[in-house]
């Protein structure tokens, strides 16, 4: 198995590649110049062969003009035995002008004819020589005439033994040719490709992970310089590695720590929210348990109030007939306005009671608050101050409203607007600082774009900036540890966009701050 | 009446003949510079009026019917064809020069004289002897040169010459009568014969020379330059001056004459470097150029 994956690395290297190029190339190149040499050659001997059949014409032509002339056949017999016994020399033949054969020589072995090279020549008479009448003239015709000719024939078996001879032996130059230069292009090709062969083994050593190891630069070439980069790339790497190992171990102590806060912040907001579905549940419970005896009292209320105003007329014929009396510590005639007030009040709070205690469970149950046209927002704040106020006194911190009476009414929900209201005026009071300071309520219209404005200023520490865009998060808190439950403005955030409203944060950190809700005049559509 | 029509038929048959009068009707086988050499010649030995017919110059020319309207008072022939043409013509003497057919016997006529192209023998018996040799090699046709071998006989006798003969019949066979007179012969004495000596075999003459060492005599400078040792050659303007002489006493003596003439005026020309190649001196001919003797 070791031997045909070295082989087909080897078969995939660079270096074979360049060997095979070459090889084929020579191989292509020799065969090529070899053919033309071959088949010049060839060509050379086929055209000395007739040269040579032509030149034994011309020279037997022109040494047989007076046997032939004479038709003496045994001299010319012996010229052309002389002649035919050149070796290849397959037929020697003699005619006369007149086409008449004098000699004719032919070996016995027949051969065809496409095999045999030709030569035709004509006997012509010395061109010099002239007739007496020529002579005498002093005239000369240069031609000579003809007065016969000669016709030679070679057998061409033994050039085409030399052309085949000629062909092996230039086949069997260029293999050796072919196999010697190709050996020493792999020599070659060893040296030239020993940098490239140290670059891949120096980035299979990287590749593994090991960025340690150094490439060996031999030479200066492109794969040597190629081997320097390669090297200061590993040392790059090292240092990154370390580096990257060094941030992860940061990043992951950290991590363990941000989780371990998170965990615990979790936790947190875990206990809180269990003890709100624990506050939930018992205020569920308490609803019932203060509704029972609140209607009572309501229903005491109420019989009291008929009850004193059956009682006033005799209690004013009494006074008038007997003076002022005192009722409760108090004069009869101051008495009958406060305890009829008392009675309006204990309606009035029972009522009230009944209602909170309706919200409360249905905030406790999820149930959904409808909303209903015709909504004062200064009777929402008004019903919110006083909520705020019995909340707890506080002589340190002044609320102070400023009711603008064109407000016009709106669709909502009077009680979670009034939750909304409640929980800016909370956030108010919790960011005064030492429970010192002025808090103003402002309503207002703006009719350029419909809306009804709520604002809520303060003069507390404001909101550092860094958590401006935190405000709206649930649980997020500045005050968990202080009990907060960090629900309040993403409860009133939620609220005021489901009445199509926004709220609006001003704060300067340290000079206050001023939530403004807006409530569009328009009734927001409500989903089913 | 009879006297009127009798003067205007005598003046109708008169006045052509006499605008068409001439004393020589020149007929020239070709347009060659030999001839017009030889009728230079001829001019400046005889004045006289001529009318130049080349035969070359028509398909067909009847110089017998010429002669007959035209009476000249000579028929001068240039060259074989015109000698042939010029034969049909029976009253009116006919001169011929450079014509090698002139010496046939068949061709003698009465009114037929002339200068042949043969040379008097002696002329050559003076090189043969100079030469220093004495067996001289001749191929001949008996009907051509026989009469000049004959002639030759007493001038070689005389010089100590030895002529060996060879006939020959058609001009294949000169080949092999060269190659018989192999190891026979001192020189060979080529002739102005057209079956002795051809185109094709004039070759066989200069390789015989070269083969045996021996050297060749001829009758024309072109056979120098192929090897001939020395050639008596016919000087043209010459021959026309001996032509114009002969035409000057034949119109005097309007005496008819078949007698054919040697050429009065011949040179020697030799081949240095032949005659030094077979051993010869080179000053053997120093006096060529020089008139040869008739």
């Amino acid at each position: 198995m070791q031997l045909p994956a070295s082989l087909s690395g080897f078969l995939a290297s660079f270096r074979f590649r360049l060997l095979a190029i070459f090889t084929v190339v020579t191989a292509l190149a020799t065969s090529f110049f070899v053919s033309l040499y071959v088949i010049s050659e060839i060509r050379s001997q086929r055209s000395q062969a007739a040269a040579s059949l032509q030149m034994l014409a011309v020279n037997l032509a022109e040494r047989i003009p007076l046997p032939l002339f004479a038709e003496n056949r045994r001299a010319l017999s012996q010229l052309a035995q002389d002649t035919a016994e050149i070796s290849g020399l397959y037929s020697v033949t003699i005619t006369t002008r007149n086409e008449k054969t004098l000699v004719s020589l032919r070996r016995p072995n027949s051969v065809p004819q496409a095999d045999l090279l030709t030569a035709t020549v004509p006997v012509i008479s010395h061109p010099m020589v002239t007739s007496p009448e020529e002579a005498l003239t002093g005239k000369r015709d240069s031609a000579g005439i003809k007065i016969g000719q000669v016709r030679l024939e070679m057998d061409t078996l033994q050039l085409k033994e030399n052309s085949r001879r000629l062909i092996m032996t230039a086949a069997l130059i260029s293999f050796v040719y072919w196999i010697v230069v190709s050996v020493l292009c792999y020599l070659a090709l060893r040296k030239v490709t020993r940098s490239f062969n140290a670059l891949m083994q120096g980035l299979r050593t990287m590749r593994t992970g090991n960025f340690e190891a150094r490439i060996e630069v031999e030479n200066a070439d492109e794969p040597g310089r190629a081997a320097c980069a390669v090297n200061e790339l590993g040392a790059s790497l090292l240092e990154r590695e370390a580096e990257n190992r060094r941030l992860n171990e940061e990043l992951v102590r950290a991590m363990r720590l941000e989780v371990q806060e998170e965990k615990k912040q979790l936790m947190a907001k875990l206990i809180e929210t269990n003890r709100m579905t624990s506050l939930g549940l018992l205020a569920s419970s308490m609803a019932h348990e203060i509704n029972n005896p609140n209607a009572s009292i309501r229903l005491a209320g109420q019989y009291l109030a008929r009850a004193w105003k059956d009682a006033l007329p005799l209690l004013v014929e009494t006074a008038g007939e007997e003076g002022d009396f005192v009722l409760g510590g108090l004069p009869f005639s101051t008495a009958r306005n406060n305890i009829q007030e008392c009675c309006a009040t204990i309606d009035r709070n029972t009522e009230r009671i009944a209602q909170v205690v309706q919200d409360l469970r249905s905030y406790s149950l999820g149930e959904r608050n409808l909303l209903h046209p015709g909504v004062n927002i200064n009777q929402v704040v008004k019903a919110a101050l006083t909520i705020v106020r019995s909340h707890g006194k506080r002589t340190d911190i002044t609320i102070g409203a400023d009711m603008n009476d064109d407000v016009p009414l709106i669709t909502g929900s009077q009680h979670q607007l009034e939750q909304v209201v409640v929980n800016l005026l909370m956030n108010a009071l919790q960011a005064m600082p030492d429970g010192k300071g002025m808090i103003a309520v402002r309503t207002s219209h703006n009719r350029d774009n419909n809306e009804v404005l709520v604002e809520v200023c303060d003069e507390g520490e404001g909101i550092p900036v860094e958590l401006r865009e935190r405000l709206l998060e649930p649980f997020f808190s500045t005050r968990i540890e202080k009990g907060g439950s960090g629900l309040g403005l993403f409860v009133a955030n939620f609220i005021i966009t489901a009445h199509n409203g926004r709220l609006e944060f001003d704060s300067v950190h340290g000079n206050g701050t001023t939530v403004t809700i807006h409530l569009p005049t328009k009734p927001p559509v409500q989903t089913p | 009446m009879r006297y009127l029509a009798s003067l205007i038929l005598a003046c109708a048959m008169l006045f052509p003949s006499l605008a068409m009068a001439y004393d020589v009707l020149v007929v020239q086988s070709k347009h060659d510079p030999a001839y017009e050499e030889v009728l230079r010649g001829f001019r400046a030995a005889f004045r006289h009026t001529e009318r130049v017919v080349v035969l070359s110059d028509y398909a067909e020319v009847d110089v017998f019917r010429i002669v007959r309207e035209e009476r000249p008072g000579l028929v001068l022939a240039l060259g074989d064809s015109a000698l042939t043409a010029a034969k049909k013509v029976r009253q009116t003497p006919v001169i011929a020069v450079m014509s090698l057919s002139i010496t046939n016997p068949n061709v003698a006529q009465p009114n037929l004289t002339g200068i042949g192209m043969y040379i008097h023998p002696e002329n050559y018996m003076d090189i043969f002897r100079k030469l220093k040799v004495r067996r001289i090699g001749v191929i001949y046709n008996p009907a051509r040169s026989g009469w000049y071998l004959r002639q030759a006989r007493q001038p070689a006798k005389q010089a100590g010459v030895e002529l060996i003969l060879r006939e020959v019949h058609n001009p294949k066979e000169t080949l092999s009568k060269l190659s018989g007179l192999a190891g026979q012969v001192d020189a060979l004495w080529m002739l102005p014969d057209t079956v002795a000596v051809t185109r094709e075999t004039a070759e066989a003459y200069f390789n015989f020379s070269q083969e045996q060492r021996v050297p060749v005599v001829s009758f024309a400078s072109a056979y120098l330059g192929l090897g001939a040792a020395a050639v008596l050659e016919i000087r043209r303007i010459e021959l026309g001056r001996q032509a114009g002489a002969m035409a000057v006493s034949l119109l005097k003596s309007l005496a008819g004459t078949d007698e054919i003439d040697y050429p009065d005026k011949v040179v020697i020309k030799t081949n240095q470097s032949v005659l030094k190649n077979l051993g010869f001196s080179s000053g053997l001919f120093e006096i060529s150029g020089n008139p040869a003797r008739n």
